[in-house]
């Protein structure tokens, strides 16, 4: 799933003002999940900006709506049934689909009210963690399923560097070393010789080094 | 000065344990509206936050002491929602302090008078000027 | 032949105990700071290192200094990390390096650049330190670039050594991790400085037992200490560090010049322990920013005069 976080309060105010008929869009997928622009938090900052313009001269008026997903044309149409010529639109979704709903609305202003941050899981309760960068060439088998791209902080290949301690990475903020996990996990496995085999310079050109990418599936379109 | 209003979020257990029901719903005290939840476990932030949009200038929460939930973890999470909450407030420039938590051990409420006056206890020395006094807008 | 070779690769080659030191670039445009630290190290050592950004904070680049060093007739091993530069920069770098007569050099993955002052950089990271080194060697030895047909007429002539941490974890990985990097090329080793002479020797130990230590050539780190503080410091602040308390004991007592002399000792008494440990071809000397202490503990430690 994609996650993000809401951004601080004053932006969102910065990034509004000066608009009078805001509309307020939420996601229901990925944003929803981690707690940041489903329909709750949608309610949640629409109340806030309402409570912070309360002792204003003008009031900007906001209106709220949540579709399924922002990523997707045939949900985003549906914003248009209650677009009635705001000055505005934020989104709370990922970049994804603010820029979708950017596209669908070319007239109107479109702002994001998140920082779109990884892609990642949910670990336990309330934790989320990065753990794909989407390189383009997974290596996943190779690793006892644990990314040396995302979840080392130097993307190495071949083994922990010398800052590993504890199995954490020196970069702190109790992040774990991939590589310890690493270790761990091909031992556990037994097939920690897979680790004696040198990993050579990874191709980079299906990542987003290559430029941005895309995905055609002709045998899905009429 | 307007008289303060105050806006408190009861759970039904807490309130039922001691009272009669229907007894809430035939009471009125100048300035103080009770909303019944199922369970303190239900109180999301934006309850709250609406509470405020509708003009409360206080919001208390009546939440079961978590030793004595009828739902068993259901008032465990109301700490933290209050806690977020009081953020979202601050950062919408209002005063968190607005926002007020009392635990309640069951059946404490054993009238309407004793639940009137926790909730006038819990928001007193709260700033007394009503966020609706027009008096006290920026001109 | 000989004349191919640089005077670290034919001093450790001829088995002699090697002596390098470190000296860090300034952070400026300063050549004279150079010039000056490596005309007080010259008579004392085999090489000087010169650090890549060290900590992600910005000194002048490492090829540069290194080859300010070689004009002034200190021979320098420049380093070169993997955090700032892609494939394409490091291997322009070392064509570079090698025209201009450096031989030695060390392969590193680089500190993370959130220690440094340009936190808010990019990483690079294209390669890491391992497959530097492989590159360094299909270089040198192949005339040829990573994934590249074309082969150079002059290839670069490199000498190409890696960093090893005995006191990181995963502990019992590392000598399988120093291995991988023999394999890779690497002909020297420079490790992380010792404190802890027995976790060193435990680590020489499985060395030994892969039968490494007949395949490159390893030369123990050692710091001197200038006071408790800075020993604190480096075991609580310092990543892969290791500090043992006695070691902090032995400073306590000590403040500003006995205490350095007793960090000078510390230093002295472990290159003699070091020295006497198979497999162990010299010392890498990392005095942060204290070069000036090098040649009373290289004269003193008996590694007079080099060779």
């Amino acid at each position: 799933m994609i996650v993000g976080e809401r951004k601080p309060f004053g932006e969102i105010q910065g990034l509004l003002g000066g608009y009078n008929n805001i509309l307020l869009v939420g996601c229901g997928t990925c944003v929803k999940v981690c707690f940041t622009g489903g329909d709750k938090e949608v309610a949640v900052l629409a109340s806030q900006l309402r409570l912070a313009g309360a002792k204003g001269k003008k009031k900007a008026a906001i209106d709220e709506m949540t579709v399924e997903r922002q990523c997707e044309i045939e949900f985003v149409d549906e914003v248009a049934k209650k677009f009635k010529g705001h000055d505005v639109i934020m989104s709370m979704a990922c970049g994804a689909g603010v820029q979708m709903l950017a596209e669908r609305f070319p007239d109107t202003p479109v702002v994001p009210a998140v920082n779109t941050t990884f892609l990642g899981l949910l670990q336990k309760q309330g934790h989320f963690v990065e753990n794909c960068q989407g390189c383009g060439t997974c290596v996943l088998g190779a690793f006892g399923g644990i990314c040396p791209v995302s979840r080392c902080a130097k993307s190495l290949f071949n083994g922990p560097c010398g800052g590993s301690q504890g199995g954490k990475c020196e970069i702190g903020g109790d992040t774990p070393c991939a590589w310890q996990q690493i270790i761990d996990r091909l031992t556990k496995l037994k097939q920690l010789d897979n680790l004696k085999a040198h990993v050579p310079p990874k191709n980079w050109s299906t990542a987003r080094h290559g430029g941005p990418r895309k995905l055609i599936r002709e045998d899905n379109i009429l | 000065m307007c008289a303060m209003k105050i806006t408190a979020l009861c759970c039904h257990n807490a309130l039922y344990a001691g009272l009669e029901p229907g007894e809430i719903s035939r009471a009125y005290v100048e300035g103080v509206q009770i909303i019944e939840t199922p369970c303190s476990g239900k109180v999301d932030p934006i309850y709250l936050l609406k509470a405020f949009e509708k003009g409360a200038d206080c919001v208390v929460v009546l939440a079961c002491d978590q030793r004595l939930c009828a739902t068993i973890e259901g008032s465990k999470r109301i700490h933290k929602r209050i806690e977020r909450t009081k953020q979202l407030l601050a950062e919408a420039g209002l005063d968190p302090e607005r926002l007020v938590l009392r635990i309640v051990r069951r059946p404490a409420l054993t009238s309407l008078d004793v639940l009137f006056k926790g909730i006038k206890e819990a928001t007193k020395g709260i700033l007394d000027n009503s966020l609706n006094d027009t008096s006290s807008m920026p001109q | 032949m000989n004349a191919n070779k640089s005077n670290l690769q034919r001093v450790l080659e001829a088995g002699a105990f090697a002596v390098t030191a470190e000296c860090g670039p300034p952070r400026s445009a300063d050549a004279d700071v150079v010039i000056r630290k490596g005309l007080l190290l010259k008579k004392f050592v085999d090489a000087v290192n010169v650090t890549d950004n060290q900590t992600a904070i910005v000194r002048m680049s490492s090829i540069a200094a290194a080859a300010i060093l070689k004009s002034v007739g200190v021979e320098p091993v420049f380093q070169m990390v993997c955090r700032d530069r892609n494939r394409i920069a490091l291997q322009s770098d070392l064509l570079g390096a090698a025209a201009l007569g450096l031989r030695n050099m060390l392969c590193l993955s680089g500190d993370h650049q959130k220690f440094g002052n340009q936190a808010q950089g990019k990483n690079v990271f294209d390669i890491d330190s391992m497959q530097l080194l492989r590159t360094v060697t299909d270089m040198t030895e192949k005339g040829r670039f990573i994934g590249d047909e074309f082969v150079m007429d002059v290839p670069p002539r490199i000498y190409p050594g890696a960093a090893e941490n005995p006191f990181a974890d995963p502990f019992e990985y590392r000598a399988a991790r120093l291995e991988k990097k023999v394999e890779s090329g690497a002909r020297f080793i420079q490790t992380q400085c010792v404190f802890n002479l027995e976790k060193f020797a435990t680590w020489m130990k499985e060395v030994r037992k892969r039968g490494l230590h007949k395949r490159v050539h390893i030369l123990a780190g050692v710091t001197p200490l200038k006071s408790a503080g800075m020993a604190r410091y480096m075991r609580d602040k310092v990543a892969g560090m290791d500090v043992p308390d006695a070691v902090i004991k032995r400073m306590e007592p000590f403040k500003g010049p006995e205490a350095r002399a007793e960090g000078i000792r510390i230093c002295i008494e472990t290159i003699q322990k070091l020295r006497k440990m198979e497999g162990v071809a010299g010392v890498h000397i990392m005095a942060i920013e204290w070069e000036e202490a090098v040649p009373e503990i290289v004269e003193k430690a008996g590694l007079l005069p080099r060779p």
